[in-house]
C-alpha cells in the first residue's frame, strides 16, 4: 500500500493532482445540489396561488 | 424531424427528460471512471521515462480536452441562441460554463504537476499553457457577465455575443503564443514528444476520457434543469412538479 | 447634447455607411473635445504608467530596452480601457443610443464612427507619444519606429474589440471592472505582436511578419467588431 502511495518517489506530484481534482470536482457537486435545492424551495415559495394546508412529506397523496 | 427537435427545445418539455437523462451519465461517469482508475494506476506499468508520475496524464489530457470542447459547445449554443432566439440554447450554454471553467482549471493543475516532475518546472510560457491559461479567463469572463447582468434575457444574449467573440479569438491566441514562444525560444521544452504508449495505457486513457464526457454532460444537465426552475419560476408548471409539490416550506 | 440625432440628414440613409460613420465620428469628436482635461488625464495615465517601471525594476540601459515595447503596449493597453467605459455610457445614459438604434441608419457604421472617434482620441495620442516614452526606455531609433508603426496598427484594434465589450457591459454594476476581465484576455494577441515586432527588430529579424498579422487583425477587426458591437448595443437596450 506505501509502495502505492508513493507512486515510486512521485507521490506528491500524482496525489496533489488527483487530490485536487476529487476536491474541485467534489465542490462542484456540493454547489450544484445546493443550488438544486435553492431553486427548488424558491420555486415552491414562488406558486401562483400559495396552497394553504401544507401536505406532509410522508403523504402519499401529496405525491399523485 | 425540425419540428419534432422545436418541441424539445422548450424549457418546460426538457426539464424531465433531462432530469430522466442524467442519471445514466452519471452512473456511467462513475462506472467509467472507476475502472479508468483503477487500470491506470494499479494495473498500467510504470513508465521507463517518467516512471509513475505519467499517470497523471489520465485525468491531465481527458480535462484538457474536455475544457477546449465545452467552450466549442458553449459557442455552438450560443449561436443557436443568438440566431432562433431560443432560450433553451442559452441555458445550456450557461450551464456548461462552470464545468469547462472547472476542466480548464483541473488541466492546469494537473498539468503543473505533471510538468514539475517532468521537465523540472510547475509553468512553462508554453503554447498551450497560456491557451489554456487565457481559456480559463475567457470562461470566467463570460460567468462574470452572467453574474452582473439581472435580466437574464439579456443575459442570454450578452453572453451568446461574447462566447462567440471569444470563439474567434481561441486559435488566434494559441497561434500567437506558440509564434511568440518560437521567437524567443525560451522554453526548450518540446510537449509533443509524447512516450509511446502502451496498449493498456491507452485502453485507461480512453475510459478516463469517456468517464469525463459522461460527468460534464450529467453535470451541464442537472444545471441545466436548475437554471429551468430559476428562469421560470411563477410557471404553473414547475408547482405540479412532484419535486416541488413534496417540499414543505 | 446639442449635435443630437435630429441633427442627422434625414434623406434616403439605407445602405448609407460612410456618411453615418463620418456623422457619428464628428459628433464624438466634438463631445470629447469639449473636455480637453479628461483627454489629458488619459495621456498623462499612459506616460506615468509608463514611467513606473523602470523605477520598479532597473535603471540599467540594455534591461530597459527589452522590457520597453512591452511595457509600453500595456499601458496602451491600460489607457484604452480606462476610457472605454465611457464609449457608449452617455449616450446611454441620455437616451441618444436608443435613438441611434431605431434610426434608419446602419447602426454598425454609427458604432464604427463612435469607435473611430475613441482611437482618434486615445489611440492616436498613444501613438503620437511612443517615440519620445521610448527614449526612456532606451531604444535604438529603428525599435523605435517599429514599435509606433506596430502601435499604429495595433491601437485600433484595441478601440475595435473594447468597443464589444463596452457595448456588452453598458449599464452594469461593476461594470468598468468587468469590461477589463472581458477584453484583456481578447487582447493577448495584439499584445504579443505587438510587442513581439520590436523584439523581432532587436534580434536582428524583420518585423514584417508581426506588422503582417497584426494589419491582418484589424482587417479581420474592422469588418468583424462593428456588427458585434452593434448586436451588443441591441442587446443592452432591449
Amino acid at each position: 500500500m506505501s509502495i502505492f502511495l508513493s507512486m515510486g518517489g512521485y507521490g506528491w506530484y500524482v496525489w496533489m493532482a488527483y487530490g485536487v481534482t476529487a476536491l474541485v470536482i467534489a465542490v462542484e457537486l456540493l454547489m450544484l445540489r445546493a443550488r438544486r435545492r435553492r431553486t427548488l424551495v424558491e420555486a415552491k415559495l414562488a406558486e401562483p396561488e400559495m396552497p394553504v394546508t401544507t401536505r406532509s412529506s410522508l403523504d402519499p397523496a401529496g405525491m399523485a | 424531424m425540425a419540428a419534432h427537435w422545436f418541441l424539445y427545445a422548450s424549457p418546460a418539455s426538457f426539464y424531465p427528460i433531462a432530469g430522466r437523462m442524467a442519471p445514466w451519465f452519471a452512473a456511467a461517469a462513475a462506472a467509467l471512471a472507476l475502472v479508468g482508475l483503477w487500470i491506470g494506476l494499479v494495473v498500467a506499468p510504470t513508465d521507463a521515462q517518467q516512471g509513475d508520475a505519467y499517470r497523471i496524464i489520465f485525468i491531465h489530457v481527458p480535462a484538457a480536452w474536455m475544457s477546449m470542447f465545452i467552450y466549442l459547445v458553449m459557442a455552438f449554443w450560443s449561436a443557436l441562441a443568438l440566431g432562433y432566439n431560443t432560450r433553451l440554447s442559452a441555458m445550456m450554454a450557461q450551464a456548461l460554463a462552470p464545468t469547462g471553467a472547472l476542466m480548464t482549471f483541473i488541466a492546469l493543475w494537473t498539468g503543473a504537476f505533471w510538468g514539475r516532475p517532468t521537465w523540472g518546472t510547475y509553468w512553462a510560457w508554453d503554447a498551450r499553457m497560456t491557451s489554456e491559461l487565457i481559456l480559463l479567463f475567457l470562461y470566467l469572463g463570460v460567468i462574470a457577465l452572467r453574474n452582473g447582468i439581472d435580466d437574464p434575457r439579456r443575459a442570454d444574449k450578452a453572453c451568446s455575443v461574447l462566447t462567440l467573440v471569444g470563439a474567434v479569438n481561441v486559435p488566434i491566441i494559441y497561434f500567437s503564443v506558440k509564434w511568440w514562444n518560437t521567437l524567443h525560444q525560451g522554453s526548450t521544452i518540446s510537449m509533443t514528444a509524447a512516450p509511446k504508449m502502451a496498449a493498456i495505457m491507452v485502453t485507461a486513457l480512453g475510459l478516463m476520457t469517456l468517464a469525463t464526457w459522461g460527468y460534464a454532460i450529467a453535470v451541464a444537465l442537472i444545471r441545466v434543469r436548475a437554471i429551468i426552475v430559476e428562469r421560470e419560476r411563477g410557471a404553473s408548471w414547475l408547482s405540479h412538479l412532484p419535486e416541488v409539490r413534496r417540499l414543505v416550506v | 447634447m446639442a449635435a443630437s440625432i435630429e441633427s442627422a440628414p434625414a434623406a434616403s440613409v439605407q445602405g448609407a455607411v460612410l456618411p453615418a460613420v463620418a456623422w457619428a465620428l464628428a459628433r464624438d469628436l466634438k463631445i470629447s473635445l469639449r473636455s480637453k482635461a479628461e483627454l489629458g488625464i488619459q495621456l498623462l495615465f499612459y506616460v506615468i504608467v509608463v514611467t513606473l517601471f523602470p523605477l520598479a525594476t532597473t535603471p540599467e540601459r540594455s534591461l530597459l530596452a527589452a522590457i520597453g515595447p512591452g511595457v509600453l503596449w500595456v499601458a496602451a493597453l491600460l489607457a484604452s480601457l480606462l476610457s472605454l467605459s465611457r464609449l457608449f455610457a452617455a449616450d446611454h445614459a441620455d437616451g441618444t443610443l436608443e435613438q441611434m438604434a431605431l434610426s434608419p441608419w446602419p447602426l454598425p457604421a454609427l458604432v464604427s464612427g463612435k469607435i473611430a472617434a475613441h482611437w482618434l482620441t486615445t489611440g492616436l495620442p498613444i501613438v503620437l507619444l511612443a517615440p519620445l516614452l521610448s527614449a526612456q526606455y532606451a531604444l535604438e531609433r529603428d525599435a523605435m519606429w517599429i514599435l509606433t508603426a506596430a502601435l499604429l496598427i495595433g491601437t485600433p484594434i484595441l478601440s475595435l474589440l473594447g468597443g464589444i465589450g463596452a457595448a456588452l457591459t453598458l449599464g452594469l454594476r461593476g461594470g468598468g471592472t468587468l469590461l477589463a476581465l472581458l477584453v484583456l484576455p481578447l487582447y493577448v494577441p495584439i499584445l504579443i505582436f505587438g510587442a513581439g515586432s520590436v523584439d523581432a527588430v532587436r534580434a536582428g529579424f524583420s518585423a514584417g511578419p508581426h506588422l503582417s498579422l497584426l494589419g491582418a487583425g484589424l482587417l479581420v477587426a474592422l469588418v468583424g467588431a462593428p456588427f458585434a458591437a452593434a448586436a451588443a448595443v441591441r442587446v443592452a437596450l432591449d
